[in-house]
């Protein structure tokens, strides 16, 4: 296969339009230079759960278009094709073809076939696109159980959830490790909100900040040694830097207002955050080695819950417009600030994948709220979820 | 303060009964005093006899010039309000929209509860703070505890000391009614309190 075809094939375009500045018109902010590229898949007739989630992998990934075929078809298939074979009980090969001319072969083993289709497209998809892939991630979310809230953990295409608390009081805002290996989270389990750390293999949770007052909103550092959190220890909600080794506390925001939900920039050099010292929550950054903050969001009188993408490029947040609530996309490069068009009724929470591509965020409808995931490339929403009472999902 | 003296009734005579009453108040007053002058357990700021459970001079000053009171991580069990007397002191306040400003209706409200608070030295209080369902989680938590640090600092420019009262926030997860009009979300809007023991 032609490497280079290929990068221009996938290279984006960024169509900066010229608008008046401020402009509330949803626009499509990314677009591919190049249509999706047709996949042929022979699938494995004795393994329906693998065919099925390693299809919507390749289709989930937003380079592809994937078309089943049978095995005689690749005769005359033009383009891409895989082959994938079950060679023992718990073992598939895929074969990757461009052409007639076979490029590779990946191997995979798991004892179930939901990871064994992860495992195969991760590769395939690195192999062919050479971007960053989201099959083998996970998606964590706090989720209403009568009148409690538990953690939930599950494959980002909203496979495999299962439970990570079970104490029947309200644990929310969870956040993953670097690692992806334990998940901080805020537990009012003892009635007074503390942050807990859990490791999600062994299941056992520690509590690590419970200071006087709140204990909320922790997110990890890029490298995942500190944690940055809202406290109200000295009287009002500001955000502290705690060094999870050490346990050295550092106090980052001073002065009226209330301060959360900060978020780490990729390069740990700065942090956003919400404050409403000004009357109402907008967005701010704060960087660490100045200390200094400065207000990025201007639009309307409340802006919350900001993501940073992991490339660094974008910062998303919940806006919200004329009552409703919307997400918006700020392009760091060059300040503009966009509506992310995301269908419609209520739009909050958005968190970027590690593609740097795709985005979860909740959607609520009639009170019901569920995790839907977006392309910000082609506009494409997908469900996630769809049995109702999800918010604050993290991404890893 | 008395400290061990009698008073005379005018008149010039005085009854059994009323000498022995004042004899024994005189005493109660007497053992109070003296007992408060040997100064404190911790050895820390003794505070004056007949201050414990009140706001110190400083704090007072700070809460009522809008200062930051440092939060209070309170021992003990947390129950609902119980005794008729409870639930009329420790009525739900209000807010509006957005705000954690203390409205006139919940100003008579909170120093109803300073009274009640200031008779009963003991009585801790957990002020939990509440926002109705717009608003995104995160900011609806730290709202919601604007609002109870608004009612607690309120109470502690009214005399009482901030460490028998603590702070929670549920952001939106608690309405009291789980209505979706405006009826509903001025109901939802609130701090309520529970008592600590």
């Amino acid at each position: 296969m032609n490497k280079h075809v290929f990068r221009v094939l996938l290279s984006v375009v960024l169509l900066t339009i010229t608008l008046p500045a401020r402009s509330q018109v949803n626009i499509e902010v990314t677009k591919e230079a190049a249509p999706k590229v047709l996949i042929g898949m022979v699938l494995p007739e004795n393994m329906p759960e693998f065919g099925t989630v390693f299809f919507g992998d390749l289709r989930l990934s937003g380079y592809f278009i994937p078309q089943l075929l049978k095995s005689e078809a690749v005769d005359v298939w033009q383009g891409i094709y895989v082959i994938a074979k079950k060679i023992s009980a718990s073992a598939v090969e895929v074969r990757v073809f461009s052409s007639g001319k076979e490029l590779t072969s990946i191997k995979a083993t798991s004892s179930d076939e939901r990871t064994l289709a992860h495992k195969v497209s991760d590769e395939v998809i690195r192999l062919l696109t050479h971007q960053p892939s989201i099959a083998l991630t996970r998606i964590v979310a706090s989720r209403k159980v009568g009148k409690a809230r538990e953690l939930v953990l599950m494959d980002y295409d909203g496979g495999r959830v299962f439970p990570l608390t079970r104490d029947k009081s309200l644990n929310r805002y969870p956040r993953l490790s670097p690692d992806g290996r334990s998940v901080s989270y805020t537990s009012h389990v003892n009635y007074w909100p503390v942050v807990y750390r859990q490791e999600i293999l062994s299941g056992i949770r520690k509590k690590i900040v419970s200071y006087p007052g709140l204990n909320s909103a922790a997110s990890f550092s890029p490298n995942g040694d500190r944690i940055v959190l809202s406290l109200s220890k000295d009287g009002n909600p500001e955000i502290y830097l705690l060094n999870l080794k050490s346990g050295e506390l550092t106090r980052l925001t001073m002065g009226e207002g209330a301060d959360t939900s900060p978020i780490f920039f990729p390069d740990g050099k700065s942090l956003t955050f919400v404050s409403d010292r000004t009357g109402s929550p907008q967005i701010y950054r704060l960087d660490l080695t100045t200390g200094q903050s400065k207000r990025i969001t201007f639009e309307g009188s409340y802006n919350t819950s900001p993501d940073v993408s992991p490339d660094g490029r974008f910062l998303v947040y919940t806006s919200r417009i004329a009552g409703q609530f919307e997400i918006r996309i700020i392009f760091l490069e060059t300040g503009q600030d966009f509506i992310l068009e995301a269908g419609p009724d209520n739009k909050e929470d958005p968190v970027f994948a590690p593609d740097s591509r795709h985005l979860v965020f909740v959607y609520t409808r009639n009170y019901e709220s569920n995790l839907k995931m977006l392309d910000i490339f082609t506009g494409e929403l997908f469900n996630i979820t769809s049995n109702g009472g999800y918010s604050t999902p993290d991404w890893r | 303060m008395l400290c061990g003296k009698i008073e005379e009734e005018k008149g010039g005579y005085m009854t059994r009964k009323v000498i022995l009453g004042i004899s024994i108040s005189a005493l109660f007053i007497f053992a109070a005093g003296c007992a408060g002058q040997l100064g404190t357990k911790k050895g820390i700021s003794a505070k004056p006899v007949g201050m414990e459970g009140l706001a110190t001079k400083e704090q007072q000053a700070a809460a009522l010039a809008g200062k930051m009171i440092p939060a209070t991580k309170l021992q003990g069990r947390v129950r609902e309000l119980a005794t008729m007397e409870e639930k009329q002191v420790f009525k739900t306040i209000h807010f509006d929209f957005d705000q954690s400003s203390i409205r006139p209706d919940a100003r008579i409200v909170l120093e109803n509860i300073a009274v009640y608070l200031k008779s009963k030295r003991k009585v801790k209080v957990s002020f939990e703070g509440h926002c109705d369902e717009r608003g995104t989680s995160e900011y609806n938590m730290a709202l919601g505890e604007r609002r109870s640090l608004s009612a607690r600092r309120y109470l502690v420019s009214l005399g009482i000391a901030p460490e028998r009262l603590g702070t929670v926030s549920y952001g939106a997860e608690k309405p009291f009614d789980s209505g979706h009009d405006e009826i509903a979300w001025a109901k939802n809007r609130r701090c309520e309190f529970k008592i600590v023991e």
